[in-house]
This record gives C-alpha cells, sequence and structure tokens, in this order.
C-alpha cells in the first residue's frame, strides 16, 4: 500500500525546499498568473523549473495552481502559459474551471489534474462528472465528513485529496463574493481580503462576526489513512519558514509513526503541543466527525497570538569556531533552554551559553531579528534547521 | 429577449413575463419562497404558454443523491423548461438518466467567461445564468460568443455568498439569546449594509441594495441577449409588477422607449460591477 501524501504550501522557492527537506511528499506552488494567492510572492516560470529539478532530485512532486474563475480576458493567454508551465515538468495542475480541465487532459494528457476545492466537491455523482472528465484527483470541499469522505472514495475509485491543516473559508469555496463586494477585490481571482474575518454592526450589543477557527487534524491522520484518502493537504501559502517546518516536520513524524505504528501517546502529546503553539489562532476538525457549529466559530475577535517561539534559522557553520551560524528571529538570551531541530527529524535540545556576532563579538543578549549570530555547537548542521524555545 | 422573474410570494400576480423561476423546496437555495413537487406542476399547467423554470442551485451530499435522483426523473415528467444547477452532480444525473429537461448553469460566482460556457453547453447544457460580478462589457463578449443562452440579472438584491454554516444560530448561540433568521449588518469602513438570511441548508449573505439594471436592458437587447431576469426584492411588491409589465412591453417595443429607463431611474443608482471592474494582482509573465 502506497503511502499517504503529504502535501504542503510553498510561496517561494525557499518556502519549497524547506517544506520538502522537512518531509513533505509534494508541494502546491502558485506561479504568477492564474493562481488563488495573487499578492503572494509566487513563482516565476524560471523558479518553477528549479522547484521541480529540487523536487524531482528527491522523488517528490510539484502542482501549479491554476484555479482563479476565468473571465474572458484570463483566457487570452492561458494556453501559452500552460505550455510553458508544461514544459517546467510540472507534476499536476490544481483547477477549478470545467473547460480548463477538459484542455489539459486533451492537450496534455501526461500532466495530472487536480480538481480544485474551489470547485466545492460534496458527493460522488460530482466526483464522477469530474472523474469522466478525466480529472486525476479530486481536492474535496471542506464540508464534507469522514463518513462522506469514505463514501465517495468507495463508489468513485478516484484519488481524493482533504484539507488537515490550516486556515478555513467561513462560505463554500467558490460560493463566496464578499470579498467583491465588501473590497472590490476579486476573491476568485486571488484577490480575497478575507471578509469573512471583518466584524460587522448589527443591532445586537455584540458584533456580528463569522470567521472560524483554523483546521487540526492532527488526531484523525489515522483515519484518513484508514478511508483511503490518498493525500493530506496543509494550507497556507504564505505562511512563515517556522511555521512550515513546525507543522510539515509535525505531520511528518505522525504518519510515519502510524505507518510504522510506534506513536507513543507521549510524544503525539508533544507534536500536538507544537502545532498549538505554532497556530495563531484556536482550532477545530470542523466537519470531520459532525456538522459544524457555534464551537467551531471565533467569537474572540481579532487576537491573533503571535508566536515567539521561533528563534533562529540555521544558515551554516564555523568550522574554525565550531559555532553554527544563524539568523535570529525572536529575542533570546543566556540561560534559555532552547530545540535545535532538523529537517531530517533529528532534534537535539540546547541551553544558550555565549552569544556571539558574526565577528565573535559577546553579545548580553540577542534583541535584533536578521542580525547574523552565533552560538557554540559541537555538530554542523543542515541548512534550515531552526531553534526553538522550550 | 426574455423577461424571467422570481416572486417573493406563492400568490403569482396577473403580470406581463415570459418565464419564472421556482426554487424547489430542499433543493433550493438563495429562494425567495419555495414550491413543492405539487405546486410546481400546478403552475406548469396554468401557465402553459410560459416557460417554467425550477432551481437545485443548492450543493449536494451523499445523502441526498438517492432522492436528487428521484427529483429530477419526476421533475422530468412536467415539461419543464430548464432546471438552474449549481452542483456538477445534478448535470452527472440528467446524462445518466438520460433526462430530457434542459439545464441552465447556475454556478453563482463562477459564470464569467464564454469558453466555459461554450464548454458545458457541448455537455448538454442549454443555458447559463451569468454571474454577477462581471462587467457589462464582459457580459456582452459573452453573449455574442457562446453557444449557450444566456441569462442575465438585471434587478435583485445580489447574493454575495453561501455558508453551509448556522452563521445566525451560532452567533445567538454565542450572544446566549434566542436566534432571528434574518439580520441586517453594517460594514462599518465602507459604510453599506448586507443581509444575513439562515436558510434550512446554511447562512447566505445579500448586498442590501437593489442592482437597478434597467438602464442596461437596451444594451443586452442589442446583443441577443436572450433573458433578463428580474426578482421580487422592492419594497413594495406592486412596485416590482408594475415594472414587470413596463419592462415586458419596453422590451416588446425593441427597447425604444426612453420614458422607461427615466421612469425607473427612482429605483436607485446601483449597478453592481456592470460599470466596475474588480481588482486583483495578476503580473504578466515575461
Amino acid at each position: 500500500m502506497d503511502k499517504i501524501e503529504l502535501l504542503a504550501p510553498a510561496g517561494d522557492l525557499e518556502r519549497l525546499k524547506v517544506n520538502l527537506l522537512y518531509g513533505a511528499d509534494s508541494v502546491y506552488i502558485g506561479g504568477e498568473n492564474y493562481s488563488l494567492r495573487a499578492n503572494a510572492i509566487n513563482f516565476t516560470l524560471d523558479e518553477i523549473k528549479e522547484g521541480c529539478e529540487f523536487a524531482h532530485k528527491l522523488g517528490k512532486k510539484v502542482f501549479l495552481t491554476l484555479n482563479i474563475v476565468f473571465h474572458n480576458e484570463d483566457m487570452e493567454d492561458v494556453f501559452n502559459y500552460i505550455d510553458k508551465v508544461v514544459k517546467c515538468n510540472i507534476d499536476a495542475f490544481i483547477v477549478s474551471d470545467a473547460f480548463i480541465i477538459s484542455y489539459i487532459k486533451k492537450n496534455y494528457p501526461q500532466v495530472e489534474v487536480h480538481l480544485s476545492t474551489q470547485n466545492s466537491t460534496t458527493n460522488y455523482e460530482a466526483v464522477n462528472y469530474f472523474k469522466e472528465e478525466g480529472v486525476d484527483r479530486v481536492v474535496l470541499a471542506r464540508e464534507v465528513g469522514k463518513k462522506e469522505i469514505a463514501e465517495i472514495i468507495e463508489k468513485t475509485g478516484i484519488d481524493v485529496e482533504v484539507f488537515i491543516h490550516g486556515a478555513m473559508c467561513t462560505c463554500f469555496s467558490g460560493r463566496c463574493a464578499l470579498s467583491n463586494y465588501v473590497t472590490n477585490r476579486d476573491a476568485n481571482r486571488g484577490g480575497c481580503a478575507q471578509v469573512c474575518r471583518f466584524a460587522f454592526a448589527c443591532e445586537e450589543e455584540k458584533d456580528f462576526t463569522l470567521a472560524t477557527k483554523d483546521l487540526n487534524m492532527a488526531k484523525y491522520i489515522k483515519d484518513l489513512i484508514e478511508i483511503g484518502v490518498k493525500s493530506l493537504k496543509i494550507e497556507g501559502r504564505m505562511r512563515s519558514l517556522y511555521y512550515l517546518a513546525t507543522v510539515i516536520g509535525s505531520y511528518r513524524r505522525i504518519i510515519d509513526s502510524i505507518y510504522e505504528d510506534n506513536l507513543t501517546t507521549e510524544e503525539f502529546s508533544l507534536l500536538e503541543e507544537r502545532l498549538k503553539r505554532v497556530a495563531n489562532r484556536e482550532t477545530s476538525s470542523h466537519y470531520f466527525l459532525r456538522e459544524a457549529d457555534w464551537t467551531d466559530q471565533y467569537y474572540t475577535g481579532r487576537v491573533e497570538v503571535s508566536n515567539q517561539d521561533y528563534l533562529g534559522l540555521v544558515t551554516g557553520y564555523d568550522e574554525e569556531n565550531k559555532c553554527l551560524i544563524l539568523i535570529e528571529r525572536n529575542y533570546f538570551k543566556p540561560g534559555d533552554k532552547v530545540e535545535i531541530f532538523t529537517p531530517k527529524g533529528d532534534s537535539y535540545d540546547y541551553v544558550v551559553d555565549k552569544i556571539y556576532d558574526e565577528d565573535m563579538n559577546e553579545l548580553e543578549v540577542a534583541r535584533h531579528p536578521e542580525q547574523i549570530l552565533k552560538l557554540k555547537f559541537p555538530l554542523k548542521l543542515d541548512k534550515y534547521s531552526m531553534l526553538r524555545l522550550l | 429577449m426574455k423577461l424571467l422573474v422570481e416572486f417573493r410570494s406563492k400568490q403569482i400576480p396577473d403580470c406581463n413575463w415570459d418565464g419564472i423561476i421556482l426554487p424547489l423546496v430542499n433543493y433550493a437555495v438563495l429562494g425567495k419562497c419555495y414550491y413543492n413537487l405539487d405546486e410546481i406542476e400546478n403552475i406548469a399547467k396554468k401557465y402553459k404558454d410560459r416557460e417554467i423554470f425550477v432551481s437545485l442551485n443548492k450543493n449536494f451530499f451523499n445523502d441526498d443523491i438517492v432522492k436528487l435522483k428521484e427529483i429530477l426523473q419526476e421533475l422530468d415528467k412536467i415539461g419543464l423548461t430548464g432546471i438552474f444547477f449549481y452542483d456538477l452532480a445534478v448535470l452527472q444525473l440528467k446524462n445518466s438518466l438520460n433526462l430530457k429537461t434542459d439545464l441552465v448553469w447556475n454556478q453563482t460566482h463562477m459564470v464569467n467567461n464564454y469558453r466555459t460556457c461554450d464548454y458545458y453547453f457541448t455537455k448538454g447544457v442549454k443555458y447559463a445564468l451569468l454571474g454577477k460580478e462581471i462587467t457589462l462589457s464582459e457580459i456582452k463578449e459573452i453573449i455574442t460568443k457562446t453557444s449557450a443562452k444566456c441569462m442575465v440579472e438585471v434587478l435583485s438584491k445580489p447574493s454575495v455568498a453561501f455558508s453551509k454554516r448556522k452563521l445566525l444560530t451560532n452567533y445567538y448561540t454565542d450572544l446566549k439569546k434566542p436566534c432571528k433568521n434574518e439580520l441586517t449588518v453594517l460594514e462599518k469602513i465602507t459604510n453599506e449594509k448586507y443581509l444575513v438570511k439562515e436558510e434550512k441548508d446554511g447562512t447566505a449573505f445579500y448586498k442590501d441594495k437593489i442592482i437597478n439594471g434597467t438602464s442596461i436592458i437596451k444594451d443586452l437587447y442589442e446583443v441577443n441577449c436572450d433573458y433578463i431576469i428580474m426578482r421580487d426584492d422592492l419594497e413594495n411588491e406592486e412596485e416590482f409588477y408594475q415594472l414587470i409589465n413596463d419592462t415586458y412591453k419596453y422590451i416588446d417595443g425593441n427597447c425604444n422607449d426612453e420614458e422607461y429607463v427615466l421612469k425607473y431611474k427612482k429605483l436607485g443608482d446601483y449597478t453592481n460591477f456592470f460599470f466596475n471592474k474588480t481588482i486583483y494582482k495578476v503580473k504578466k509573465n515575461g
């Protein structure tokens, strides 16, 4: 049996690499055109090519989102763009438009097409429609529960991908133009202003809000494996490197240990706590086991916690002084207990002793994010290792 | 060009319209009122000379599918002009059950280009209700380039979003107050009002402003638009019936009566996205 895929979001080339190094099997990216994150940095064609080469060398895959809702004018260049992206050796397109799906399958049968969640696919007959159109994989709507996912897999035999972690839309994906009406930014062409996180005045004493908690399915990965889901998707192409490393690393460990049957309660609690600490909002499993209700809403206002755990990103090793070279991300000081973790999954408990600047001048504390620092450490660690506060 | 209407009450008025939209109870959302199968059958019998469209525009889940098949087969016997659908399950079932009733592609905010309209047309979907978030210029281009018969909504309080969540129930549960099914909310920066309505299948959002597209009907007529749609969202029902009669007459007179346009300026100057293009950031790739 193939191991379930862990699919990660990559807003740029560095995130793509970090995701893959920390254990993602595949990444999804946006190009400069036709992606629903028009305001992310997004990938140029050269970067798509480089990203594909990097992934393929590791035996991993890259999917490109092409999931806007197309207007007439968007159709003018899209065929040319698809052709260029195919030549970058992309593994799959994530698409919502039925015409674009049929176009790709007709002209590039070697490339997979995944039906975007933007289509809000919620039942097996709709899946059958797209399967007959040649779609290789369906990203189901986030409103679909465990029983329904299992039934769709059983009745259609199609590869199914589900979201397991990250922010949620309040409305059916694709069935929301709040951003268009409130901010004039087109939600379905990559301009979503996340109006579902706004507070609206009304006749009641408290503002009307509709924001939802984030999704966290860590507890249910085993269920998803057992019902035959093909791919587990993390949301958030605009998230930080630390967030991605933590989330991908944690889910990598959960998935692997389920297959190896060695996930202890203690380790799961630790991983769950890490996921909780890196999140900036409360989480829930939403529709997975029941209808979502008021407990899945976020009624505490826009209090989004800024996480200070991420202390630094390892960029190299000073052999002469036996020091890790890192870029500071948050304040820390001698005596702090930290964990240094690597893309390969190694972890080292470490107590900060002396902190040096890049010229080996000793500092009292690390108080300037982005400053290059050095810490005595006996081992050379991989690039993209990170330090987090314990 | 035909005039298609949706009324807010089941007492269908004696006025001039070419076709009517009837949302089917339990199978449609965003309806002004909902009709059961018997009621639809009776209306179809009573108005044999008019076009009868039924709306089945909700997102269906696995548990809905068996009954959806049955209802589609029942509807097929009535001789409807068409069925509005959002969920592709409806198209899949039409094809697998060999149903003869035509379909209207009604994926609310997604019907935005002529190529995809044509794609669905080749799949047996005869009509397309165009999205409300595109410009008049885009609408005209679609109408002239697609083979599908196009419908354009020119009068309504526009539906803005739909959620499966019971957002008013949730809000009032948090407030610890009895739930209301409808709430007007104010977006604080733009000072614009929205209507939040909770239905059996979720929560709908509408802009609390009438799109007045009476001034663009002539443009649509001139590019051979097949249908315009007016929904009964005016404060006064009688005023809506008068508008329907006047619009019918206006179209019948080849949209040459300038008095009509002047008269209905009173409905306001909100023209939604007809002349206002939304923004987003898509850079050209070199």
